[in-house]
């Protein structure tokens, strides 16, 4: 249990607060989406002092560097402003899963690690690679020790790689769970069960659109939440539709949803864009609070947020989208 | 000798007043001052609307000092308990109210701070709210000043 004094928050609520005004607001992301071109639209992150100030990432198309660098600024800042160093940590854990996941994999098909490794976990990518090379799982939670040893294990009796993505993305997504269920406050809490739904709910979609069985739904649905699992099980053989149905009648269902309608041949893009949303608008509460966790991890979510609307404006000016058509997919900001 | 003599009961009463509301200023200015740097950090020229929101919730403990100076000042060493009775319930309002009124103001103070840091142009609006927490902290110091008559 990490045990959360508030009080002990004032310095980073301060920090948090006067960082937030440099967040891209409505009108940076109109301008963004107005721009004639891509590049156009890049300067406005400039303005922003977007990423580390590295020169070599002054060309649009390498964008996807710059935004590396801008998570990776942002976590830097909320390590050393937040008291309680598990509460980052819950968070960046997520990415050594990736760079493990990476790395099994090539290991496993005899293949060079693709650059891809990020550098946002709570182990450096050198340091990750050399974790997994010498085996030296000790430094590992016991989670993820467990599920490297599983991955092995599973891999070397079925050759089957979708197994590694498998493993490794439930035991992030339980890790993740434990991690902010440890975490003794309220809203970091109710903040697990709705990530856990929400990704049983995407994890079902999708699993229902490849037609896969009731055991195999079972298997890869993550515990807690708020959502009672037998409407996933009871809808494992039914069309999608009258699962979202079903989870429209509950409360917690329709608020999630937000009017979200879904055919049968159901938009995963749609779900994301609501799911997304609705956390962003739990996020808005951290807004009321003065002195506290809050407004740390709602600057982490606001931060994602943006980055991911940065993401889809630029790769929609890249491909030559209408403004109109990206800025349906834009998702709710924090500011 | 009985411990519960007219003046141990009075400076009893000095020691509420004065402990209760400076440990209350100090917890609220305490925390104003911890935002107060987290806000300087990313904008240092905020200093002076940052102490000054910081500095608000300190008049409590100056309202402590008053009434704990009031009731020593009452106390001569031939006193009847009922007298010093007297005096130490004359400190409880401030002491309490004094307590009380200070942490919560260095709360809105702390918001004030934040909202400063965002439009530094409603430090007006900032000190005001502050300012509504103080006239708690002005009632009690009367009330008290009346008890020590």
């Amino acid at each position: 249990m990490v045990k959360i004094n508030q009080d002990n928050y004032a310095y980073a609520a301060g920090r948090i607060r006067a960082r937030e005004i440099k967040l891209l607001d409505k009108s940076r992301f109109d301008r963004m989406l107005e721009a004639q071109s891509a590049e156009e639209a890049y300067k406005v992150l400039a303005e922003a002092e977007y990423g580390l100030g590295t020169e070599s990432i002054k060309n649009v198309y390498a964008f996807e560097a710059l935004l590396a660098d801008e998570m990776k600024k942002t976590y830097a800042l909320l390590s050393e402003i937040a008291p309680d160093s598990q509460v980052v940590e819950a968070f960046k854990r997520r990415y050594d899963y990736f760079n493990v996941k990476v790395l099994l994999k090539a290991e496993l098909s005899n293949q060079d690690v693709p650059p891809i490794l990020v550098e946002t976990g709570v182990f450096s990518a050198s340091e990750t690679v050399r974790i997994i090379r010498e085996r030296d799982y000790e430094v590992l939670s016991p989670v993820m020790r467990e599920a490297v040893l599983e991955v092995y294990d599973v891999f070397s009796r079925t050759r089957d790689p979708q197994a590694i993505d498998l493993i490794l993305d439930r035991a992030s997504y339980r890790q993740f769970y434990n991690d902010l269920k440890d975490i003794r406050n309220s809203f970091v809490n109710e903040l697990a069960d709705i990530i856990v739904d929400t990704t049983n709910i995407k994890m079902f979609v999708r699993a229902r659109t490849l037609k896969k069985s009731l055991a195999f739904i079972q298997k890869i649905l993550l515990n807690g939440g708020k959502i009672d699992k037998n409407l996933y099980f009871s809808n494992s053989d039914k069309p999608v539709g009258d699962f979202i149905n079903g989870l429209n009648k509950t409360e917690f269902g329709a608020e999630l949803l937000n009017g979200l309608k879904m055919k049968e041949n159901a938009s995963i893009q749609a779900l994301e864009k609501a799911f997304d949303d609705y956390i962003m608008k739990y996020m808005h509460r951290a807004k009321l609070v003065t002195i506290g966790i809050e407004p740390v991890i709602a600057f982490l979510f606001a931060k994602e947020a943006e980055i991911k609307n940065v993401r889809i404006i630029l790769t929609g000016k890249i491909n030559g989208l209408s403004s109109q058509i990206i800025r349906e997919r834009l998702r709710m900001i924090y500011v | 000798m009985n411990i519960f003599s007219g003046p141990f009961l009075a400076y009893l009463g000095a020691v509420i007043a004065f402990l209760l509301a400076g440990y209350g200023s100090s917890r609220g200015v305490g925390l104003a001052g911890q935002t107060g740097a987290g806000v300087l950090t990313e904008d240092p020229s905020k200093f002076g609307s940052v102490m000054l929101l910081q500095a608000l919730p300190s008049t409590q403990a100056i309202y402590g000092f008053v009434i704990a100076f009031l009731i020593v000042g009452k106390i001569d060493s031939g006193m009847a308990v009922q007298e010093g009775l007297r005096l130490l319930s004359a400190g409880l309002p401030m002491g309490i109210i004094g307590l009380f009124s200070a942490i919560y103001q260095g709360k809105v103070s702390t918001a004030g701070i934040q909202l400063i840091s965002k439009r530094p142009e409603a430090l007006g609006s900032a000190i005001t709210l502050a300012l509504m927490v103080e006239m708690f902290a002005i009632l009690a110091l009367i009330v008290s000043i009346l008890m020590i008559g």
